[in-house]
């Protein structure tokens, strides 16, 4: 299979207020990036994903994670991976053992794994909008995640 | 007394925690399962136009939206007093029966056969779908993923999304199919079957020839005696979208047979004050507490409920399958909670025969849809099969269709008292005075949970949905003297 080049994932939930925004961030990005790189958005991480994400050479997933303070955005590797809001360990699978599965099964993962995250204070909000505090920061938040991937694009694998 | 807690349970959907009550011999005297999380999905519910519904209740969790997509649709339907077209209800077990591949597989190879595949008591680090990868070969691992992600397509294809679907509107579907898509999905529908056939044999292969396995289902500490649940169409057979509600008591007698409008003349729901989840009973029966046998109202709706509850499946290679396995263990209703597996099982290879007979319907490229909606009963009740047990979505609504009160049974919540006492049994069956508690005991007591799929999640309607567990050992006193946490990530 020819390897496609970047793959964008975001995962929350668009009905739970503040974790849906990575959802949105997702949104906002293939606006923008729709000819760049390929773009999708799931409710949780499950062991499907693995393959949805072969044959890509670098995939970006972005989530949420629990904090007090709104809106801090980083970055990690694969081998950095800490549980996020809605990528764990669902069916007692984790990220890692997913890869290590596709791995396994001799699927052609993506070269670079990265995942960024962006702080909430709210979960389990059921609200179809943001907080106010989000909302205020949105912005923000968008710039500095696309910058991230600004990066990831244009470095060489 | 001692308590033991296991906390974080694994390999189920939401999060729960058991109480392990010791007496003063290190007999279990006691064992609660508790859910602590809050229900409250219902109440969001509450305001919106009612034909949302489908849609937004498929959030709910990510583990079984389609099942919440086709109760609600079904509800929604009775709400406006229409009748989909046959057409449309033909899709719709359509979508239904991918959805029940995709999630059987998932049971199957991730959460019940590394008890089985890798060893009940074997490393907690090798008991998991990578170990069991390691035992059945890298084939069998691309097939697993292989034939969810078609079954996925499947459900993209039909629902609009494979997870939050967007495929019923009052009255039928969105969308219809084309010959071209309705014969792709003919030919995956034939490859779901040689997985079905496959996965049944790596279970006989594994389990049953497997005299350990056999005998802890057969005599192990994963037996009681419980009425039995399960959607039946018109001759009594398996049906996961359509019929009637028919509960067989514990010797395999009829005690009812409902329509979804009926199901609270059937059923009630007790209240315990330690559980966010209720505990639904059988209302002719009573809630006579935490015990099996015939008089008890404790009811399980589970796939070895469903079989237990129906006269055979619709189809002929799931129905050899069936009359097979009541002959195997030479019993009907079967009472052996481990035996689920083998019930699920059966169900998929149902599930895939069925997807296969719909995609070579003439009828399901029919360009009917829709029903016309004339106006707006006010009141709908849905009931399908989701994999975890008899799902209810019921709706009340104003004369303008605005929801004024929702309730929603889920297939884990009808299960919460038999889970419990599955628990319990379990727990007196393993933990005793002089025996270590070690992490192979701890998973022997969970697999009587992990046996009926639970979703607690959605049982609790708590969102997002999350996995963890506690076991506590308590003391005669009430005092922890162990508590076992796992990593929940």
């Amino acid at each position: 299979m020819p390897l496609k080049d970047i793959l964008i994932l975001g995962f929350g939930s668009d009905i739970l207020s503040d974790e849906g925004l990575a959802i949105q961030l997702v949104l906002d990005l293939k606006k923008k990036w729709d000819h760049l790189s390929d773009f999708n958005t799931y409710l949780t991480f499950s062991l499907d994903v693995i393959h949805d994400i072969a044959g890509y050479e670098k995939l970006i997933m972005i989530d949420t994670v629990e904090d007090v303070i709104v809106g801090n955005v980083n970055k990690f590797l694969l081998n950095e991976y800490k549980p996020t809001l809605h990528i764990k360990n669902y069916h007692d699978i984790s990220l890692k053992q997913a890869i290590a599965y596709g791995k396994k099964i001799e699927i052609e993962l993506p070269k670079n794994i990265e995942l960024i995250t962006v702080s909430i204070a709210e979960i389990g909000l059921i609200d179809d909008s943001f907080s106010k505090s989000l909302i205020q920061n949105y912005q923000r938040i968008l710039f500095e995640v696309e910058s991230l991937i600004y990066k990831t694009i244009f470095q060489p694998v | 007394m001692k308590q033991i807690t296991i906390d974080p349970i694994t390999r189920l959907e939401g999060h729960g925690k058991i109480e392990i009550f010791l007496d003063d011999a290190g007999g279990v005297e006691n064992v609660y399962f508790q859910v602590p999380e809050l229900r409250g999905f219902e109440k969001f519910c509450e305001g919106r136009p009612v034909e949302e519904l489908p849609s937004i209740v498929t959030k709910i969790c990510g583990v079984c939206p389609g099942c919440h997509h086709m109760g609600s649709g079904k509800a929604v339907d009775a709400v406006f007093g229409v009748e989909p077209p046959p057409t449309a209800k033909k899709l719709r077990e359509l979508f239904y029966m991918a959805h029940f591949v995709h999630s059987h597989i998932a049971h199957f190879y991730a959460l019940a056969a590394p008890d089985f595949v890798v060893g009940p008591d074997a490393d907690p680090s090798k008991r998991n779908i990578l170990g069991v990868i390691d035992v059945v070969g890298k084939e069998v691992g691309t097939e697993v993923i292989k034939q969810r992600r078609l079954a996925q397509e499947i459900q993209a294809l039909l629902g609009g999304h494979q997870t939050h679907v967007v495929m019923n509107v009052p009255g039928g579907v969105r969308k219809g199919l084309t010959e071209e898509e309705r014969g792709d999905i003919e030919k995956k529908a034939e490859g779901f079957i040689e997985f079905a056939k496959f996965s049944l044999k790596i279970f006989e292969d594994v389990v049953l020839n497997n005299e350990k396995y056999l005998d802890l289902i057969l005599n192990g500490p994963y037996y009681m005696k419980l009425h039995s649940m399960g959607l039946v169409d018109k001759k009594n057979r398996v049906n996961f979208y359509d019929g009637k509600v028919r509960v067989v008591n514990t010797l395999g007698l009829e005690h009812c047979l409902y329509s979804p409008e009926e199901y609270q003349d059937y059923i009630a729901e007790h209240v315990e004050k330690w559980s966010y989840l209720k505990f639904p009973y059988l209302k002719k029966k009573g809630w006579k507490g935490f015990i099996d046998g015939e008089y008890s109202g404790v009811y399980t709706a589970t796939p070895l409920s469903r079989l237990n509850a129906a006269v055979g499946m619709a189809t002929p290679l799931a129905n050899k399958e069936y009359i097979r396995m009541y002959d195997v263990l030479d019993c009907k209703p079967v009472h052996h909670t481990l035996a689920m597996h083998w019930a699920r099982l059966i169900e998929l290879l149902y599930a895939a025969e069925r997807a296969l007979e719909l995609a070579q319907d003439t009828d399901i490229t029919g360009k009917e849809l829709r029903a016309d909606v004339k106006g707006i009963v006010g009141e709908g009740v849905g009931i399908v099969e989701a994999q975890r047990g008899t799902l209810t979505h019921h709706y009340w609504t104003d004369e303008r269709g605005i929801v004024t009160k929702a309730n929603i049974i889920v297939g884990t919540t009808n299960n919460n008292a038999a889970i419990c006492m599955s628990l319990k049994k379990a727990a007196q069956g393993f933990i005793k005075e002089g025996v270590e508690v070690n992490e192979g005991i701890l998973n022997m007591i969970e697999m009587a949970f992990r046996a009926y799929d639970p979703c607690f999640s959605c049982a609790t309607h708590n969102l997002p949905g999350e996995m963890p567990m506690v076991l506590n050992i308590r003391n005669k006193d009430g005092e922890i003297v162990r508590r076992i946490l796992r990593t929940k990530n």
